[in-house]
């Protein structure tokens, strides 16, 4: 079945007159995804890619029955869209764009979790259900459908990663970039949880970075609830401390947020933890066999 | 972007938080300007912790002493950082010393801390005395009112006036937090003296994604040169010990690129993330930032070309030609025309990320191409 996206979903592009929401609505519909609106304000009427504006989300709803929401417009309106879509509840809310205010994010996710809205992002790829849906910016090419879940805070690095597990033959049944804010929408935990209840997953993959105590409270979350195994690539460990490494969420500060402390917290939660992304399909392939 | 203790004062008298009388000393002229009652402490103006063991906090008694100090302080590295601005202190009787902050983060979204533990990293006493720390999650639409700051001061085992103070000066902070984008507001420590409440030292750190609507936010103090330049540049640049330059798009795969260099035995110069869709500019102005660096001795670019083009990347380093070796890995879009031009030229490209990694690490030594 794959988690959150499948082929039901109908996805409304925000910001979709721009640059990056017209490259990426096409690259989407090239994957199969149903695209079916897009909005911009004071360009109603317009199609992209054949696909009709509106100006308004209200609109787009009425009109179009979307039902999820990806959004590309530029960081300081992407608050006042996210509550667009958030109120009109589409579901899930993907927040593409970078550089978001973490105030801003505060409101966003604040306002989403009160009304049972799944926020991913901001700064993140997005997801896909290889062969169903894809709802983000990730090369389609590298991904096929198949049975592992992929949950990571990087993009490039879960493309590197996805690519070797289809280069391996294995396949994916979702893959998350959950974005590499401090602040993010879904975390670990929750995508965990909807790829242990998932029939078509049957191993996961877990992608994480120095910062924050993310990794640590999956560790924590896996050996109480999560029985599908799971393998875990941590990236960071050269990195010196005190220092920004291009994600907000990627700095190591004090004795927190080490990549020593995240791989000591998953090895004790019995996770094995990889020293190389290439590593990675040769245990998943074991974990398939032992079933 | 950490602020200076300087910058934080600044917006702590803003907010109308107490703190000591204080002048910055930029050079010894400034020091005339310093009217301030001796006893008073010195602080270097670094972003670095652990600068009082580094001989980064000094005390002064009489001005031929603040002159001595001063100047040696202005001439001081503390972690490799040189000493350009002092904090000049009145210092203070301190009775007591406690913990106030404000910080997002990705657990509690918007969280209250406090602690009658205060001077010391609160990192620590979290780890060692959790039960020392007093936190409360603040709701984002309400935001903090005084009667959270009053429970936090019983906590603290504050009583009469000083419960008021302490919740005034907690109010203020949040604002502080909340109006100019920090994501962290910490006062550490807040010490109680005869006179009452006052933030002895402070750390703000302030969201850089929101300078769009901060004009008045000062530029980032703690960049070395070159860190400068590449944020000029656009690409997110930090310098390491190691002699393998490495570049990148995407800080995760970057990350994982460093830590392949370490595995096979060398260490990375740098961390270099071009981001998404750099054009062949980019790189060519990437590759100029990590040659600045003289111990730099291969270079590994590894690209997973998502929305950037391996053709484009491919053409910066041509055109760009560099003096030493380098090994560059890559996959994804228009990546036969992006390997083509680099043989064509007589470059290592690999499409394996760890071949291309292994290749840099053995060119180092070799020389030019």
């Amino acid at each position: 079945m794959a988690v959150l996206i499948n082929e039901n979903t109908k996805i409304l592009v925000q910001g979709i007159t721009g640059n990056q929401g017209r490259f990426h609505t096409r690259s989407m519909l090239q994957a199969g995804s149903k695209v079916v609106a897009g909005v911009t304000p004071g360009k109603g009427g317009m199609e992209v890619e054949g696909v009709p504006v509106f100006d308004t989300v209200e609109e787009a709803v009425r009109e179009t029955g979307a039902n999820a929401a990806i959004l590309f417009v530029p960081a300081p309106f992407a608050k006042d869209a996210a509550f667009e879509n958030i109120e009109a509840h589409l579901n899930p809310v993907v927040i593409i764009t970078e550089h978001v205010p973490v105030h801003d994010t505060l409101e966003i996710l604040t306002l989403a979790s009160a009304q049972g809205v799944m926020v991913i992002g901001p700064n993140c790829p997005g997801l896909i259900s290889p062969s169903k849906c894809k709802m983000g910016i990730m090369p389609t090419h590298i991904f096929k459908e198949g049975n592992i879940g992929i949950v990571s805070r990087s993009g490039t690095l879960t493309y590197e990663i996805a690519f070797q597990i289809t280069r391996s033959g294995l396949g994916q049944s979702t893959c998350i970039g959950m974005g590499g804010d401090p602040l993010v929408g879904l975390t670990y935990t929750d995508a965990l949880m909807l790829f242990e209840g998932d029939e078509q997953t049957k191993a996961i993959v877990l992608i994480g970075e120095i910062g924050g105590g993310m990794e640590e409270e999956a560790a924590s979350f896996i050996i109480k609830h999560i029985k599908k195994p799971v393998v875990a690539y941590i990236a960071g460990r050269t990195a010196p401390p005190e220092k920004k490494m291009g994600h907000a969420g990627a700095i190591v500060s004090g004795t927190s947020g080490s990549a020593q402390g995240k791989i000591k917290a998953l090895r004790e939660a019995g996770i094995p933890v990889v020293d190389l992304p290439s590593q990675i399909p040769e245990i998943l392939k074991e974990f398939l066999r032992e079933k | 972007m950490r602020l200076l203790e300087y910058q934080a004062m600044k917006f702590f008298g803003e907010y109308s938080i107490p703190a000591p009388g204080q002048v910055l000393v930029e050079k010894e002229e400034d020091l005339e300007k310093v009217s301030l009652p001796f006893p008073v402490v010195l602080k270097a103006q670094v972003a670095v912790g652990g600068r009082g063991k580094a001989g980064g906090v000094q005390l002064a008694s009489n001005e031929e002493e603040l002159r001595e100090k001063a100047r040696q302080m202005l001439q001081m590295q503390i972690k490799g950082i040189p000493v350009r601005k002092i904090l000049v202190v009145e210092a203070q009787k301190v009775v007591k010393e406690f913990y106030l902050s404000f910080l997002l983060d990705r657990k509690h979204m918007l969280l209250f801390l406090a602690s009658p533990s205060g001077g010391v990293d609160i990192e620590e006493v979290a780890a060692k005395n959790p039960e020392l720390i007093y936190q409360r999650k603040i709701d984002t639409w309400r935001g903090f009112s005084p009667f959270e700051g009053k429970i936090a001061a019983k906590f603290l085992g504050l009583s009469g006036e000083l419960i008021s103070q302490f919740s005034r000066i907690a109010f203020n902070l949040f604002q502080l937090l909340r109006e100019k984008d920090m994501q962290l507001a910490e006062i550490n420590p807040l010490a109680l003296t005869p006179q009452g409440l006052v933030a002895l030292d402070g750390k703000l750190i302030f969201d850089d994604n929101a300078y769009f609507r901060h004009p008045e936010m000062p530029p980032d103090e703690s960049l070395t040169e070159l860190e400068k330049e590449a944020k000029e540049v656009g690409v997110a640049y930090v310098e390491m010990d190691g002699d393998v330059a490495v570049i990148g798009c995407g800080a995760g795969l970057v990350l994982a690129s460093l830590d392949l260099v370490n595995h096979l035995g060398a260490r990375p110069a740098n961390f270099l993330d071009l981001g998404g869709g750099a054009s062949s500019e980019m790189v060519k102005r990437g590759m100029e930032i990590v040659l600045r660096n003289p111990r730099v001795k291969s270079i590994f670019m590894n690209i997973f070309a998502g929305i950037t083009r391996c053709d484009e990347i491919a053409r910066g380093i041509v055109d760009f030609a560099p003096k030493i070796p380098i090994s560059v890995r890559m996959t994804g879009t228009n990546e036969e025309e992006g390997i083509r031009i680099l043989k064509e030229a007589g470059y290592e490209a690999f499409s394996s990320m760890e071949e291309a990694a292994g290749q840099a690490v053995l060119l180092r030594g070799k020389g030019g191409n």
